[in-house]
């Protein structure tokens, strides 16, 4: 008997454990279709939610109908042959919700355009739920800074370079520990302040963004 | 049954039309470029365009578009009046390759009070490209801190730093702290009836034709620049009633002539200004050359006499 409350008992501790894992974990999840000045039709869909373990994951995927206009801006300056739509599937690998907004980082892995996979892409939405405004979102697509170089000595013949890296610290303070730079230049959900982020404002929208903090 | 079927659809799609509701839209006055963009972003300065040419359609008419970090940014056809800023970063344009070049800015704003500002921006033909800033229509056209060079094409036309071909008369065109070399042609020309332009602390050099060339009765002004090494006149006055003020100048080192003033009735107004060591220094070729007495013409090939002095008024 005792056996048998001793066993129900753990399983409510670990019922409830796990469900306030659950209530705790953040995440944002929507679909979203929209159109800017340009008139075409673009739409997201995302599902990112933390982990007990303190990291996150998702997936988003987006699409827009747009005709582009590529440039060869730093080879021959040459314009490319015109093109309508792009769209992208994203691995997210962190969130970031403050009240009822949240930041989505992470990497494109599949593109009708090849050369966009590996670049990185920001999902920023706002939860319009119980507030006066309506849902909101923006988004960034980011190529990955090209670093072709590295510092090193020409007068050693084989000098491996400084690779770039220090410590930078408040030499007044002789507690600090400083931290290491150059700083990470892999756009995340640190990258910029959530407030700096700007909603565009839709000529036609149509979906759910839900944001749980 | 079929009745409540049939109003549930038209309920619903009520409620799909509001959900699509018609927000306000909107262009962002101001936009952002970057060298890490892309054109599918909405331009902010948290996701940034990658080039001049995305970033125009998603700017309101009046604003500006900005460099966040060092970069080619694409060559651009403006249509609208619009700002753009290179300032705090390189901000280029190359509009030209081993293979063929393009022009770097084609500016055609139809609006009869439209103002088109170029500023912060290097605008490089790389030996191949037509035309450096291509103007066709626009009331104000203001080119600031810019460099504009390697503009080789050889076609008619082409080889120009700056070609104002504006239809409409009495547009203006304002270039200051501005370098143009290098280019095949003219640098700068101007063929526009009443065109009032002014070139204030502009460095224009080893371009193959004449430095400025003022043609169809443009009224240019010349102020605090140097005009040197250029491979016909440093500054060349075509055309009637075509009228050029130079003040505070030096005009050396040009192949063929310093000031012309030919075609007709073409006057040109020399104050403060050095001329020397041209293949002539000055030469009216049925223009007019006025000198208020100030001026110091010496050491070209030929022509070092200016005409009586009007004196200072």
């Amino acid at each position: 008997m005792k056996i048998k409350s001793f066993t129900s008992l753990l399983a409510l501790i670990v019922l409830g454990l796990a469900t306030m894992a659950t209530a705790s974990a953040q995440s944002a999840q929507g679909s979203y279709q929209f159109s800017l000045e340009d008139g075409y039709t673009k739409y997201v869909e995302f599902d990112a939610a933390t982990q007990t373990t303190g990291q996150a994951s998702g997936q988003m995927f987006f699409s827009d109908e747009a005709e582009f206009f590529p440039q060869d801006v730093d080879g021959t300056g040459q314009t490319q042959e015109p093109f309508r739509g792009i769209s992208y599937k994203v691995q997210f690998d962190d969130l970031l919700v403050n009240r009822n907004q949240g930041v989505m980082s992470g990497v494109i892995t599949d593109a009708s355009d090849s050369s966009l996979v590996g670049q990185r892409v920001l999902l920023t939405v706002e939860d319009g739920d119980g507030v006066e405004t309506t849902d909101k979102l923006t988004w960034g697509r980011y190529e990955q800074p090209k670093v072709t170089w590295v510092a090193s000595d020409a007068e050693l013949e084989v000098d491996p370079g400084v690779g770039l890296k220090w410590v930078a610290t408040d030499a007044e303070r002789r507690e600090d520990e400083g931290f290491s730079m150059p700083r990470d230049e892999k756009i995340g959900t640190k990258s910029f302040p959530i407030s700096s982020f700007d909603f565009f404002e839709a000529a036609r929208a149509a979906g759910e963004i839900r944001v749980q903090p | 049954m079929k009745t409540l079927s049939a109003a549930l659809k038209v309920m619903t799609c009520a409620v799909l039309l509001m959900t699509l509701s018609s927000l306000a839209q909107a262009q962002a006055t101001r936009t952002w470029v970057s060298g890490v963009g892309a054109d599918d972003n909405p331009c902010s300065r948290t996701a940034p365009c990658k080039t001049f040419a995305g970033a125009i359609s998603k700017t309101a008419s009046g604003g500006e578009i900005d460099v966040i970090d060092a970069g080619g940014y694409g060559a651009v056809t403006i249509g609208k009046p619009i700002t753009i800023d290179g300032y705090g970063a390189h901000a280029s344009i190359l509009a030209g390759s081993a293979i063929s070049g393009t022009t770097g800015v084609i500016i055609n704003t139809p609006g009869a009070n439209d103002e088109v500002t170029l500023r912060n921006i290097s605008i490089n033909g790389a030996t191949t490209g037509l035309i450096g800033v291509k103007i066709l229509a626009a009331k104000t056209v203001i080119i600031e801190n810019c460099s504009i060079f390697k503009f080789r094409d050889s076609n008619a036309g082409n080889g120009r730093g700056i070609s104002d071909q504006r239809s409409a008369a009495n547009g203006k065109l304002l270039v200051q702290n501005t370098t143009i070399n290098d280019n095949l042609s003219n640098a700068v020309v101007t063929n526009t009836s009443n065109v009032n332009m002014v070139l204030n602390n502009v460095r224009i050099h080893d371009n193959g034709q004449s430095g400025v060339y003022a043609g169809m009765g443009a009224k240019v002004t010349i102020r605090d620049s140097v005009i040197t090494g250029n491979g016909n006149a440093g500054v060349q006055a075509a055309d009637a009633n075509t009228e050029v003020y130079i003040s505070d100048a030096v005009i050396s080192h040009n192949t063929s002539y310093g000031v012309y003033a030919g075609g007709g009735a073409s006057t040109v107004r020399l104050s403060n200004v050095t001329i020397g060591e041209n293949g002539t220094g000055i030469l009216a070729m049925g223009g007019t050359i006025e000198t208020y007495g100030n001026n110091n013409v010496r050491g070209n090939g030929a022509g070092n006499t200016l005409p009586a002095s009007l004196g200072q008024q």
